[in-house]
C-alpha cells in the first residue's frame, strides 16, 4: 500500500493544479464573502429600505439552515465545474507528460508494474481530486459561513451563526455523495482520456474530442440518426437525475416588490434527504459504463506496458 | 546458474530493416560488460530486449525470467540508466530519494544521500534547475543505492563534459562495482570505458561480431607495424585488417603465434577501438 501512497503523492507533485485551483476558488470565495459582509453593513446604514435585519429575523431557523443549504449547493456546483476542468487536463496530460519529457524511462526502471502506475492516474482523477475538491470547498464554506454569521450577529441576528453547522454538514454529506456518484458514472470518460494520454503522439485534446465526434457525424451521415450522440449526452448530463430523488425538498423563491424582496422558502430538514442510490444502482448505464471503463483502462495498461519509447 | 543474462537468436525488425539478427550471447556475474557497435547497429534494442522494453523473437532470459513478461519482477534486480536527461523535471531531489525509496525494496536511502553529500546537489532543489552533470550525479547516486544485480547503461555519460565522464565511471567502478555486481554498458565512446571492462562485445548491423573477454581478446589480437620489405609477408599470414600510420604498414592479426610477429616487426596489444574499426570495416570489406 506504501507504494500507491507515495504515486499518489507524486501525482500531486507534478500537477500543481490539482491543489492550486480548488485552493484559490476558496480564496477567492472567502475574499468575495468579506466584500459581501462589508457591502452588506454599507448597505443597511446608508439604505434604510432594505431592512435585511428585520428579513433574516422573518424567517425561523428551518428556512435559515435552507437558505444557507441552497447558497452552500451553489457554491458546490462551482467547485464541481472547477474540479470537472481539473480532471480533465490531468487526464490528459498524466501520460503524456512522461513520454514528452523522456522521464517514463525512469519510472519504467522502477520495480513498478504498469498497472498500478496507470492505476494510480485514474485513482487520483476519481479519488484524489475530488477529495481535495471536498476539502477546500469546506474550506471556503466554513470561512463564509464565519464571515456571513458574524456580520449578521453584528446586526443582531444569530440565526446565520445558529443554522450553519448544521447546513455545512448536509451539504457536505450530499456533495460527498455527489462527487461519488459522479466518479463512478464518469470512468468510462476518464479511461478514455487516460487512453487518448497514453497513446497520442501530440494533440491530446484534439484526440480526446475528435473521435467521439467523428463517430457522431459517421452515423448522422449513415443512418440519420443520433444515438451516438444522445448516450454521451445522457453521460455527460444523465448522474445526478438518476442518483437524486426527484422531489424538490428545497427550493428558495426570492421575489422582488419594488425595494422589498419576499422570500419564499420551501423546506425539510436538509438536502441530504435527496440522496437515493437506488435508481442509479439499478440502471444499466452504471455497470456498462464501468465495464467500458475496464475495458478502456486494460487497453491503456497494455499500451504503456509495449509500446517502444525511442 | 551464473550466467544473467542468456539470449539466443534475439531478433528484432523494424519495418524492413534487422536492429537485431540472430544475436546470441551470455553475461556472467561480476563482469563489466561493454557492447559496442557503430550507430544503428542494435545497441540500443539489445538492452531494450533485456530491460523487456521491446519486442522481439528468439529465447531471452534475464535472472531466470523472460523480460517480455515478467518485466516489473526482473526490474527489482536489474537497474539502468537509459540516458542522463531522463528524471523528471518537476521532482524535486528530495522527492526523487522518497519515490524510489517507497517503490524500490533495494534502495538504500541513506547510502544515496551519502553519495550526494559529496556532491553539489542540493536535497530541495528541482531536477530542472540541476545541470547535466549534476543530474547525473543524483542519477548515479540513485541507483547506486539499489542492492541490484545487474545494472545497465545506454550510453550514459552523452552530453557530459569530460570531467563528469572521468567521474562517473571512477565512482561507478571504486563505489559500486564488487563480484557480485554485473554491469552492462553500451557507449561509442569507447577509449572512455576500455580499461574497466572485463568483457567486451562488438554488434554490428544486429549481429554480434566479437564477444570475448578482455585477457583473452589480448591474447588473440596483436597489431604489428610492418616496413615496407616485410608487407607482403605479413599479408600472407591473413591479418584482419591493416592501415597506413607514418609510412608503415599496421596489420591487425586474430589467433596468430605471437613469437612469429614478433619476427615481422614491432607488436603490441591493440586498442578496443582499434579493434572495433578492424572488425567492422573488416566484415563489411
Amino acid at each position: 500500500m506504501n507504494d500507491m501512497t507515495t504515486l499518489l503523492r507524486r501525482e500531486l507533485w507534478e500537477h500543481r493544479a490539482i491543489t492550486v485551483a480548488p485552493a484559490v476558488f476558496a480564496a477567492l470565495f472567502t475574499v468575495v464573502a468579506l466584500l459581501a459582509a462589508a457591502g452588506a453593513i454599507h448597505i443597511q446604514v446608508s439604505d434604510a429600505h432594505v431592512d435585511l435585519t428585520s428579513l433574516l429575523r422573518s424567517i425561523d431557523g428551518r428556512e435559515m439552515g435552507a437558505l444557507l443549504q441552497v447558497g452552500l449547493a451553489a457554491l458546490a456546483v462551482i467547485f464541481n465545474t472547477v474540479m470537472m476542468f481539473v480532471i480533465v487536463f490531468y487526464l490528459l496530460d498524466c501520460l503524456y507528460a512522461e513520454r514528452k519529457d523522456r522521464s517514463i524511462l525512469f519510472w519504467k526502471s522502477l520495480p513498478v508494474s504498469d498497472v498500478r502506475i496507470v492505476g494510480s492516474k485514474l485513482v487520483t482523477a476519481a479519488v484524489v481530486i475530488p477529495a481535495v475538491t471536498v476539502a477546500a470547498f469546506l474550506a471556503a464554506s466554513i470561512g463564509i459561513y464565519l464571515i456571513s454569521g458574524l456580520t449578521v450577529l453584528m446586526s443582531g441576528s444569530g440565526a446565520v451563526l445558529a443554522a450553519g453547522p448544521g447546513a455545512i454538514i448536509e451539504t457536505a454529506v450530499t456533495v460527498v455523495y455527489a462527487l461519488v456518484v459522479q466518479s463512478l458514472w464518469y470512468l468510462p470518460l476518464f479511461a478514455w482520456l487516460l487512453l487518448v494520454s497514453v497513446w497520442a503522439k501530440r494533440a491530446v485534446l484534439l484526440w480526446a474530442l475528435l473521435p467521439p465526434w467523428a463517430i457522431g457525424v459517421t452515423e448522422w451521415l449513415l443512418f440519420r440518426t443520433e444515438y451516438f450522440g444522445q448516450m454521451l449526452a445522457q453521460r455527460l448530463i444523465g448522474v445526478f437525475p438518476l442518483a437524486f430523488s426527484e422531489h424538490d425538498v428545497q427550493d428558495v423563491v426570492i421575489q422582488y416588490a419594488g425595494e422589498h424582496a419576499n422570500m419564499d422558502v420551501t423546506v425539510s430538514e436538509g438536502v441530504s434527504q435527496l440522496i437515493d442510490p437506488g435508481t442509479l444502482l439499478a440502471s444499466a448505464g452504471l455497470w456498462v459504463g464501468l465495464v467500458v471503463a475496464a475495458g478502456l483502462f486494460a487497453v491503456a495498461v497494455y499500451i504503456r506496458r509495449f509500446r517502444e519509447e525511442s | 546458474m551464473s550466467s544473467l543474462v542468456q539470449a539466443r537468436n534475439l531478433t528484432k525488425r523494424y519495418g524492413n530493416t534487422l536492429a537485431l539478427d540472430k544475436a546470441s550471447f551470455d553475461i556472467d556475474r561480476g563482469r563489466i560488460v561493454g557492447l559496442i557497435g557503430p550507430n544503428g547497429a542494435g545497441k540500443t534494442t539489445a538492452l531494450k530486449a533485456v530491460l523487456g522494453l521491446t519486442p522481439f523473437e528468439g529465447e531471452l532470459q534475464v535472472l531466470g525470467r523472460d523480460p517480455r513478461r515478467e518485466r516489473h519482477r526482473i526490474m527489482r534486480d536489474v537497474c539502468f540508466i537509459a540516458d542522463v536527461a531522463v528524471l523528471p523535471r518537476w521532482l524535486r531531489v528530495r522527492q526523487a530519494l522518497e519515490v524510489v525509496a517507497a517503490l524500490h525494496p533495494g534502495f538504500n536511502r541513506d547510502r544515496a544521500e551519502g553519495f550526494l553529500a559529496k556532491t553539489k546537489v542540493r536535497m530541495d532543489r528541482k531536477i530542472g534547475q540541476l545541470s547535466k552533470g549534476m543530474v547525473t550525479q543524483l542519477h548515479l547516486a540513485l541507483v547506486m543505492a539499489i542492492e541490484a544485480r545487474l545494472l545497465v547503461l545506454d550510453e550514459p555519460t552523452i552530453g557530459l563534459d569530460i570531467i563528469y565522464r572521468k567521474d562517473f565511471y571512477s565512482t561507478l567502478l571504486n563505489d559500486y562495482f564488487d563480484e557480485d555486481r554485473t554491469i552492462l554498458v553500451t557507449t561509442h565512446q569507447v577509449e572512455e570505458i576500455e580499461h574497466i571492462l572485463t568483457d567486451v562485445m562488438f554488434i554490428n548491423e544486429g549481429r554480434i561480431v566479437l564477444d570475448d573477454s578482455m585477457d583473452s581478446v589480448a591474447e588473440r589480437f596483436a597489431e604489428v607495424a610492418v616496413g615496407p620489405d616485410r608487407v607482403d609477408e605479413a599479408r600472407s599470414l591473413q591479418p584482419i585488417y591493416e592501415r597506413q600510420v607514418f609510412g608503415k604498414s599496421v596489420f591487425l592479426f586474430d589467433g596468430k603465434p605471437q613469437d612469429r610477429l614478433r619476427q615481422l616487426g614491432d607488436t603490441r596489444c591493440p586498442g578496443i577501438a582499434d579493434l572495433f574499426v578492424a572488425k567492422i570495416k573488416g566484415a563489411s570489406a
